[in-house]
């Protein structure tokens, strides 16, 4: 059934799964808990919004900080106990919820939380670039993307309709972190004991740096557009149009984080990249121009869409770029430093209760969101041009084959 | 069922011997009282014309054109040479311009036209001239043409020599091309040429690893070497190479290529 996905690939299933596992699992609970953890902590009570908005930008942070602690203690020590340890931590970690609650504790399991996130993402996403090959890579990261926001939608179906009751909440927790757990069963999640590339080596690579660029100006307009849905006006319209776009954005986002995946296997990360931007350039453009229920929809859908893409991509790009035994500090620079950026935006622009003027921001988004597409002009491509001309080829011969096989039956 | 078969030559790397053996190999098998067609399908750089030194006034690409017939691009040359069978050349035209426009100009669409055209042309070549053999030899590597002319083949005969390059060269290729054409149903041997040996005289250097090499090859490609030509020097460096096995019968060469012909034609004809 998922042969047009996994054919040609030489990562065996069993990898396969374990590499899509340990990321999957980690990156669904991340969205469930910066989703829901407030609900958690705080159950029944409406948050004063101040502390809310605080308790999500910490968690974030500690998320960035603690990928990039994880990632220096990988590096020295046995991968698979280190990974043991994350998950396990990561199952009990939320577990004195039972007993501490209340506005008074939120800091605190936020810091917590980004402990339980932060510490293994590198580590998993070194274990995705060192199991995969650069032409299989796309497909891997695109259902790894997809597997994680199905893990999403169903867990939010599930706390959804057992009621918000942090028992509840908790138990799905569990359940989707220990997930986890199957990957390290499935395979011995070995590295290579290559050492890694000092920092200045990585920050000095001119392409690198042109594929970083541009996603750190993607995240400027990812946070400066979550201050521009605070200024949209506060009608059953909007709201409806944000319901019916939700739905459609996380399935749209997993068709398109696949679509994306074999794209770059096939003809290069650059033009999806390129895409993506494009799409959600032209999302910002459309609500600049004009603001109505109809255009926010549209937006979120592509938006949701160019997310799917970009995420895929930035998975892959660090691990092409990567030598053996550095691939967390690519992931570290290639994938957190920029979130910060987003955080450091959107936090302070809702701390500080910033509403700025839809049309003109809109603007500005697209305005950015198209320059940032020059930085991967100039990048070179990652996947190299005999690895998309030997797949043009090699899927021309299925065509030709087929055609003689067709030529072959009435006799 | 058609009676005549198709066999492709192809190589990784250029320079092999896939036109030297081919033309032999047709020359003998015309002139065992066999019909014959060998056509010039190495479009980007084809070298028959100049080795027969023949002139159509069209070409094989015409046909993939849909301009003219295949019939009307054959040229016969059996009585030239003296054959008891037959031997009908379809050639290519070796003119930069022609050339750059099939490189070029064309687009998938054109490419997956054309091989049907190839198709039914070829087809009709089998039936009209009752011919026992359509022989088509290619230009090296992985293009176009070459994945087209391989996939309207039967059998593949891979042309190498023993270097490692082009060892791991066609590993590498087995596994992108030649794997998936046998799904749809095309077979390939391996004909090990250039092997070190015949000159000087007697140094037997090659044969010690020679059984290895070849248990190693089929192992790996999954497939059965099916001959082995040593290297010539008064081949590789004769000014016009043509046709050593009719010029010079008794030379090791043409001995070699008979036992050749001998193999494949078990290979192509089982029963007979
Ligand atoms: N067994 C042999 N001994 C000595 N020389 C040989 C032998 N086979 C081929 N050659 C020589 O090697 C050269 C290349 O051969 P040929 O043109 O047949 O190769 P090819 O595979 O058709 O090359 P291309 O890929 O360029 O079409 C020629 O000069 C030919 O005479
Ligand atoms: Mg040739």
């Amino acid at each position: 059934m998922f042969g047009f996905l996994t054919k040609d690939m030489t990562i065996s299933f069993r990898k396969l799964l374990a590499v899509i596992l340990l990321f999957s699992s980690s990156f669904a609970w991340f969205f469930i808990f910066f989703t829901y953890f407030e609900n958690l902590i705080s159950p029944g009570l409406s948050l004063d919004s101040f502390l809310a908005n605080a308790g999500s930008v910490i968690f974030l942070i500690s998320c960035v900080i603690f990928a990039f602690i994880g990632g220096a203690i990988a590096e020295k020590v046995n991968l698979r106990k280190f990974l043991i340890l994350w998950i396990l931590f990561g199952l009990v970690v939320l577990l004195p919820l039972i007993f501490f609650r209340g506005d008074e504790f939120l800091i605190f399991f936020a810091i917590l939380g980004g402990l339980a996130f932060g510490l293994g993402f590198t580590p998993s996403l070194a274990f995705f670039a060192e199991s995969t090959t650069p032409d299989e890579r796309g497909r891997v990261a695109g259902v790894m993307i997809l597997v994680a926001f199905v893990l999403v939608v169903f867990s939010s179906v599930a706390i959804v309709a057992l009621g918000l009751e942090s028992i509840t909440i908790l138990s799905v927790f569990v359940g989707v972190k220990s997930i986890g757990f199957l990957s390290l069963l499935l395979d011995p999640v070995a590295r290579s004991k290559n050492k890694a590339k000092p920092w200045r080596m990585i920050f000095s690579l001119k392409d690198f740096n042109y594929y970083l660029l541009a996603l750190v100006l993607f995240y400027v307009a990812a946070g400066l557009v979550s201050l521009l849905w605070i200024a949209l006006p506060n009608t059953p319209e909007y709201e409806a149009a944000l319901r019916s776009a939700n739905i459609i954005r996380y399935i749209g986002l997993g068709i398109f984080a696949i679509l994306a995946g074999i794209l770059a296997d096939r003809i290069g990360r650059k033009k999806p990249i390129i895409l993506g931007l494009i799409m959600l350039g032209a999302g910002y453009a459309i609500v600049g121009l004009m603001t109505t229920p109809e255009t926010y929809f549209v937006n979120l859908l592509l938006s949701g869409l160019a997310w799917g893409v970009i995420m895929v991509v930035y998975l892959v790009v660090p691990a092409d770029l990567s030598p053996p035994g550095s691939a967390e500090r690519f992931y570290a620079i290639g994938w957190l430093l920029p979130l910060m950026i987003y955080i450091g935006l959107n936090g302070s622009g809702r701390l500080l209760g910033f509403v700025p003027p839809v049309d003109i921001f809109s603007a500005i988004l697209s305005i950015i969101l198209f320059t940032s597409i020059l930085p991967i002009l100039y990048a070179v491509e990652t996947l190299s041009e005999s690895k998309i001309r030997e797949r043009r080829f090699r899927d021309y011969t299925e065509k030709v084959g087929k055609i003689i096989q067709d030529s072959k039956k009435p006799e | 069922m058609l009676k005549g078969k198709t066999l492709a030559f192809h190589s990784y790397k250029g320079g092999t011997g896939k036109t030297t053996l081919i033309t032999n190999l047709a020359a003998s098998f015309a002139k065992n009282g066999k019909r014959v067609c060998l056509l010039d399908f190495d479009l980007y750089a084809p070298s028959l014309a100049t080795y027969f030194r023949k002139k159509p006034t069209c070409y094989l690409y015409d046909v993939l054109n849909g301009n003219v017939d295949i019939s009307d691009i054959l040229i016969d040359v059996s009585s030239d040479l003296g054959l008891k069978g037959k031997l009908f050349l379809g050639l290519s035209s070796p003119k930069k311009e022609d050339v750059q426009e099939i490189e070029m100009s064309h687009d998938l669409k054109w490419q997956l036209k054309a091989v049907r055209r190839f198709l039914s042309a070829k087809k009709s070549l089998i039936e009209n001239y009752d011919l026992d053999y359509v022989l088509l030899d290619t230009g090296p590597g992985i293009r176009y043409w070459s994945i087209n002319t391989l996939a309207t083949a039967d059998i593949l005969f891979l042309t190498m020599k023993i270097s490692d390059m082009d060892i791991e060269g066609t590993k590498k290729m087995a596994a992108d091309i030649y794997d998936s054409l046998k799904k749809f149903g095309l077979q390939y041997y391996v004909i090990l040429n250039k092997v070190p040996g015949a000159s000087p005289i007697g140094d037997v250097g090659w044969e010690e690893n020679e059984f290895t090499l070849t248990e190693e090859l089929e192992n790996d490609l999954n497939t059965k070497v099916i001959g082995t030509v040593p290297c010539f020097c008064d081949i590789q460096f004769n000014r016009h190479e043509f046709l050593f096995s009719i010029k010079k019968p008794t030379h090791l060469f043409s001995k070699k290529v008979i036992e050749l012909s001998k193999n494949i034609e078990k290979i192509v004809f089982p029963v007979e």
